[in-house]
């Protein structure tokens, strides 16, 4: 009887005891499942579904309506198809970002998708931020969601089917030998040190210009300074501020902000809650639009 | 021969040293060239002094001045120059293909992968298929 109790307590117990525990050992698990992401963004509700697995540490997400777009994540490598065409980036680091600034909320034993799950929140400065739905017996992140500063929710991702049957998961390949991002030595002189919480980690190269990573272990924001033009494509809101615009396109998941500074093109893509962005922009030189001069100046020398 | 244009004016005028003076009588007499040039620089002197001398208008320099000066700033002219400059300007910068967007698709992507690197969360950020630009 108390061998039966132990070895309850032992698979239901979570096996970690903070945000980075939980995250790190929810890289073991191995399952498939249809995902269901929607977002509460200022520009209105974002919603998408797609299938998703996670085998030996690498995740796999696809459209299972058109088959033909595969997203292939693991550490220091992304992939993205679409039809034929494959895509890959690979970067290095030697640093690693830890959810420090948070501290754990109670946890709670529940149950998710029929599944014994534990539920606990993730706190910054006295608000949470996080709350993870754990399957409490492979260690698998089935829900997470993020929430804003008024405690309303951000984003919701969540597993809607789990399996641990990780069978006819779509492969993504390519057959280039990839050549890795290696970070530079320094970020441009406008980009402060810490924002938000969140650090300044690596800058990498990128077309005519940078690409500076930041973190808090959790939620993440590049930002990209380029002489290149933005094109944020369709569904873009513009905001006044400072003496120009901020133009964004919030999606399911993520959203990306660009502006220019008169001198500079600016562009941020993250998955920060609205209060946090703004915050975030804040930091950041502000908008100013180019008058004509400027941009017949750009037109030459860019 | 050194023939001598400048000297013989001077000459004329009476401004040259004793010693000029003796090299310029030397000279011509044995040079037609220079002797038949003093003869036609004295008689265009003689002609020129032979002129009545007339008051000048108390008005004629300032007015020069005043036409010089609109024709050196006319305003107009200047616009006009800096019109058809901008023009030229702005003409050829119209004409010169727009630089490239940068690929957000790429830059995504490198978000994606160095989050990747942070902690398990892959499953939870920058996963969306079919969302790349």
């Amino acid at each position: 009887m108390l061998a039966a109790v132990v070895a309850a307590i032992l698979v239901v117990a979570p096996v970690a005891a903070d945000i980075g525990g939980y995250l790190e050992a929810s890289t073991e698990a191995e399952f498939a499942g249809e995902q269901v992401v929607l977002c509460e963004t200022p520009d209105g509700s974002r919603s998408t579904a797609f299938e998703i697995a996670q085998v030996d540490g690498t995740v796999v997400a696809w459209d299972a309506q058109s088959g033909d777009s595969i997203v292939r994540v693991a550490p220091g490598l992304s992939m993205t198809s679409a039809g034929d065409h494959v895509e890959a980036t690979l970067v290095e680091s030697s640093r690693s970002a830890q959810p420090s600034s948070y501290t754990e909320g109670e946890p709670s034993s529940t149950s998710y998708l029929g599944r014994p799950v534990t539920e606990v929140g993730f706190y910054r400065e006295g608000i949470e931020r996080v709350r993870l739905t754990l399957d409490d017996e492979t260690g698998a992140v089935l829900r997470s969601r993020t929430f804003d500063a008024d405690g309303d929710a951000y984003c919701d991702r969540r597993l809607v089917s789990f399996s641990t049957d990780v069978t006819g998961v779509p492969s993504l390949s390519t057959e280039d030998d990839l050549q890795a991002a290696t970070p530079l030595e320094t970020a441009p002189a406008m980009l402060p040190e810490e924002a938000v919480g969140l650090e300044l980690m690596d800058t990498y190269p990128v077309e005519d210009g940078t690409l500076s990573y930041y973190s808090d272990g959790f939620f993440s924001v590049g930002v990209v300074v380029t002489s290149r033009p933005v094109d944020l494509g369709s569904d873009v809101v513009e905001v006044p501020a400072g003496r120009g615009h901020y133009r964004r396109n919030f999606t399911a998941g993520s959203a990306v902000v660009s502006w220019s500074t008169g001198t500079d093109n600016l562009a941020v893509i993250t998955d920060l809650p609205p209060d946090m962005l703004e915050e975030f922009l804040a930091s950041l030189p502000e908008p100013v639009d180019a008058g004509f001069f400027r941009r017949i100046w750009s037109r030459f020398f860019g | 021969m050194t023939h001598l244009d400048l000297l013989l004016s001077v000459y004329l005028d009476g401004e040259t040293t004793p010693e000029e003076s003796r090299l310029v009588s030397q000279h011509i007499g044995e040079c037609l060239r220079c002797r038949r040039r003093l003869e036609a620089l004295n008689e265009a002197r003689t002609a020129v002094r032979s002129l009545p001398m007339l008051d000048m208008p108390a008005d004629l320099v300032p007015a020069a001045v005043t036409e010089t000066r609109q024709r050196r700033w006319h305003p107009a002219r200047w616009a006009a120059a800096a019109a058809a400059a901008a023009a030229i300007v702005t003409a050829t910068a119209l004409a010169l293909p727009d630089p490239e967007p940068l690929d957000l698709g790429d830059v995504t992507r490198q978000v994606g992968a160095r989050a990747a690197l942070d902690l398990g969360a892959n499953s939870l950020k920058f996963v969306v298929p079919g969302a790349e630009r």
